[in-house]
């Protein structure tokens, strides 16, 4: 074990006053208390900080996981090469949610095309990066990190965004309802918790907040040494003592802003339903969130595409609508920014299992009460292809600049290390 | 026992398959049959209400076939079958998700059982064949002219070779060698179906033949990446988080001395200095697995009863049989997350609390023992390494504290302040 324990002094006044004192429930880890006595105020401060996060702008990434087909979606329904290329699983025509002379949505997406007639969703189209990987996993690093499709980073793009921005940060610029942190946070001080159902993340107690008396001469001179211990090259002992202490303090916050929250939203069951509501109770009580994470899963078609592109779809529908419902009716609608991004798009060509195989570009879509509705960007063409998959019109990494730039409100130079053309959809 | 003996013991266990029968419902269902007995019925809300009674029955079986590996985990003798059993589970990961027949998981888990510690590319030829995969990477659907790439991708991607060491057009290629490969619907077994099978040339790596799916695993075994990323993937599990290129390149090429003989292999690993050496020994983040089975194992505890280990192991973010995609657990410090370490804290305390605080007393001490004996001995038992100078002061001073309060509980508490310390997540 690598003790930290900052003196004898302390630890034994430590011991006197908190665990034998009042808590002889013993429900509170001793490992932790130490900790938190060690982190003194700074910990104590970022348990009580008082909510001024109204006016702050939020980001709501909602990831379609396993790869949305594009063409599906949004469904270029006057070219007879989509026709062509799939026989047996294109939307018909007479079906599609019109949009243009040439493209539409996929029927499922009915509220999206309410949303998008009053001007909150922006369509970007033909979404990707040069060189293409049909890796999943792979895909998915890129798409986090924002790196080239040769190159290999660590760091996710959020991550980088909250380092090089938001210093002296909380544990909870970025929230994840996810089981797995996602990489997009990765960074070598992740300011981020995740939980995939907050009913989850809950501690037995919350800490009796006692700091003043704790602090004497000791424990005030060990407090730097108890930041030092949270350095870029913790091992895991450290990592998991900042994951105790980050996880106890944010629990304690994200239960009582849920709990005070009185949330009147009503959103479908389905997990992203779900998901988002527990989005929109936080912003609602205030939480100072920058980013959230949500996860929409099922979209690896490649068997049997019609009836579950369909239903993930509507499931896709029904909770963006409601989202924008409840946010509406919150007076926040016009600070949140969702934008969906998926690893890749699909292939053009459908296969003979009635599905589709990995493919390249796909569009996105970005949803807020500040956005510049419309379509963004060019649908790709259907007949200049490569290996049989469409050619992206906008890179990944423009949508981001855009994000940081126009939303966020930060150079995206230092995170992206490159510039790339800001867009209009903000 | 002399280190060779212990490996010895470990590596090659009796097995014990009687004590442990499989589930009464594990046998194949003729599927001919249930599909007729629902196109029977003319009524199509009372189809829709037969066809859920037989996937919630299917989900019952699952959480029983959970309950069932757990069971055997925890009691068996022969720990590291089943612990290499988790290891292919994870690394060939097939989720219950999308393959929702309990048996087909159960088959494939005795199949990963029963050849795990053979040789690699005759497990992964058996993969190829086994009916849960066939349907997760939908390989029962692909046929000539049509092939589906999803499972000749990942067979690269994930199961032999890694991300990069092929072309797009080797596994389209591939994907034509495994067309034809079918589930038989009345004994849920793989049948070959010739007449949907592509038997004309291909060219993979650089090599043309009319190779089948069997040639194109033999093709992949013998590229250079395939032991390489092999051992990287198996050190990642038993030994270390991200091994050093030399020790992956020393366990590659014991792979390839030792013909990809996965017990053999094991054995040599099991028997280097690598594996004791101080980069190695509790450096690792446990997974809720084995953080459960573990805990079991060394507190003497049963396992929590009914679906209430299935709950925790699922919240914590390992649920057997339906890993979250086809790439496994990612493991590591992935496993703690914010939420995962408030859930390993309350349900360690749950389950050190169940142990009776004077068999906890009796751990502590035999007669008159001093507190830093007595931490020690606890220590022992708990973490499975001895506490050091440092640790042994830390543990006793707050033994002696407790022991103030509440002579009878303090041996308890130790225990439950250990399980629950950041510390007991490491192995």
């Amino acid at each position: 074990m690598s003790d930290t324990t900052p003196s004898f002094h302390t630890r034994r006044s430590f011991l006197r006053t908190t665990i034998l004192g009042g808590a002889l429930s013993w429900t509170v880890p001793l490992f932790l208390e130490r900790t938190f006595q060690m982190l003194g105020t700074s910990a104590a401060s970022a348990a009580t900080q008082v909510m001024t996060g109204k006016d702050t702008r939020i980001l709501v990434l909602l990831q379609l996981a396993g790869g949305n087909d594009g063409l599906n979606t949004v469904v270029p329904y006057a070219d007879d090469a989509y026709f062509k290329a799939r026989p047996q699983i294109h939307v018909p025509a007479s079906k599609v949610l019109r949009l243009t002379d040439d493209i539409g949505f996929h029927p499922s997406l009915r509220s999206m095309r309410t949303l998008y007639d009053e001007g909150c969703l922006g369509l970007i189209q033909g979404v990707g990066y040069p060189n293409p990987n049909r890796s999943h996993f792979r895909s998915m690093e890129i798409w986090a990190t924002g790196s080239d499709s040769d190159r290999v980073i660590q760091e996710g793009w959020i991550g980088r965004y909250f380092d090089s921005c938001c210093e002296g940060a909380q544990p909870t610029e970025g929230i994840s309802l996810t089981r797995e942190l996602p990489q997009i946070f990765a960074s070598p001080t992740p300011k981020v918790v995740s939980f995939a159902n907050p009913e989850e993340f809950r501690t037995d107690e919350s800490l009796a907040w006692d700091g003043d008396e704790r602090m004497d001469g000791n424990s005030i001179g060990a407090l730097s040494g108890g930041m030092t211990m949270i350095s870029s090259e913790e091992n895991h002992a450290e990592f998991l003592r900042r994951t105790a202490l980050d996880a106890q303090v944010s629990a304690d916050q994200i239960q009582r802003i849920l709990k005070n929250t009185k949330h009147k939203g009503e959103y479908p069951g389905t997990r992203l339903g779900q998901s988002l509501r527990t989005v929109a109770r936080l912003i609602a009580g205030g939480m100072t969130t920058r980013v959230y994470y949500v996860s929409h899963g099922g979209f690896d078609t490649h068997a049997n595409q019609t009836g579950t592109h369909e239903r993930l779809l509507k499931e896709l529908d029904e909770a963006m609508a409601a989202f924008a419902r409840d946010l509406r009716a919150q007076g926040n609608f016009e600070r949140v920014l969702l934008m969906t991004f998926s690893e890749f798009g699909r292939r053009v060509k459908e296969n003979a299992s009635g599905g589709t195989d990995h493919g390249a570009a796909a569009p996105l879509f970005v949803l807020g009460g500040d956005v510049k509705a419309g379509i963004h960007g060019k649908h790709p063409s259907l007949v200049n292809l490569r290996n049989g998959d469409l050619v992206h019109e906008t890179d990944f990494r423009s949508v981001y600049a855009t994000v940081l730039e126009r939303w966020l409100g930060v150079k995206s130079e230092p995170v992206l290390h490159r510039k790339f053309p800001v867009l209009g959809f903000v | 026992m002399g280190l060779e003996e212990a490996v010895r013991s470990l590596v090659d266990g009796k097995d014990e398959s009687g004590l442990f029968p499989k589930p009464s419902w594990a046998e194949p269902r003729d599927m001919l049959e249930l599909k007729r007995e629902i196109n029977a019925i003319e009524n199509e809300a009372e189809r829709r209400i037969l066809r859920r009674e037989r996937q919630q029955e299917q989900t019952r079986h699952i959480q029983g076939l959970r309950a069932w590996w757990l069971h055997r985990m925890r009691y068996s003798s022969w720990a590291f079958r089943e612990k290499m059993t988790l290891f292919w589970h994870g690394h060939f990961a097939t989720a219950f998700s999308k393959v929702k027949d309990a048996y087909l998981h159960y088959q494939q888990n005795e199949t990963l059982r029963r050849e795990g510690l053979g040789s690699f590319p005759e497990l992964c030829k058996s993969v190829s064949r086994d009916p849960a995969m066939l349907q997760w990477l939908d390989g029962s659907r692909s046929q000539k002219g049509s092939p589906n790439e999803n499972f000749a991708r990942e067979l690269m991607e994930l199961f032999m070779l890694g991300e990069g060491n092929y072309t797009e057009r080797d596994i389209q290629e591939a994907a034509r060698a495994f067309t034809g490969y079918r589930i038989a619907p009345r004994t849920q077994s793989f049948v070959f179906e010739r007449a949907k099978h592509d038997g004309g040339t291909k060219e993979i790596f650089q090599k043309k033949g009319k190779f089948s799916g069997d040639d194109v695993i033999d093709l992949i075994a013998q590229r250079r990446q395939c032991p390489d990323f092999l051992a990287a993937k198996l050190l990642g599990f038993f030994v270390m988080d991200n091994p050093p290129a030399p020790v992956v390149q020393a366990f590659s090429d014991t792979l390839r001395q030792k013909k990809y003989d996965i017990r053999e292999s094991m054995r040599v690993l099991f028997s280097s200095e690598v594996f004791y050496s101080d980069r190695a020994m509790r450096s690792q983040i446990k997974s809720p697995v084995q953080w459960l089975v573990q805990a079991g194992r060394s507190l003497d505890v049963p396992l929590p009863q009914g679906q209430a280990a299935n709950r925790m192991l699922e919240q914590l973010g390992q649920s057997l049989f339906n890993p979250p995609n086809v790439r496994g657990w990612i493991g590591g410090r992935a496993w703690i997350t914010a939420s995962a370490f408030v859930l390993r804290q309350k349900y360690g305390r749950e389950i050190a609390q169940s142990i009776p605080p004077s068999t906890c007393e009796s751990w502590a001490s035999e007669g008159e023992t001093s507190p830093e004996e007595a931490v020690q001995r606890i220590g022992l038992r708990v973490f499975g390494t001895p506490l050091d100078e440092r640790q042994t002061a830390h543990w006793a001073q707050i033994y002696r504290a407790l022991r103030e309060q509440n002579a009878r509980q303090a041996a308890q508490e130790i225990v439950v302040q250990m399980v629950v310390s950041p510390e007991y997540q490491l192995t």
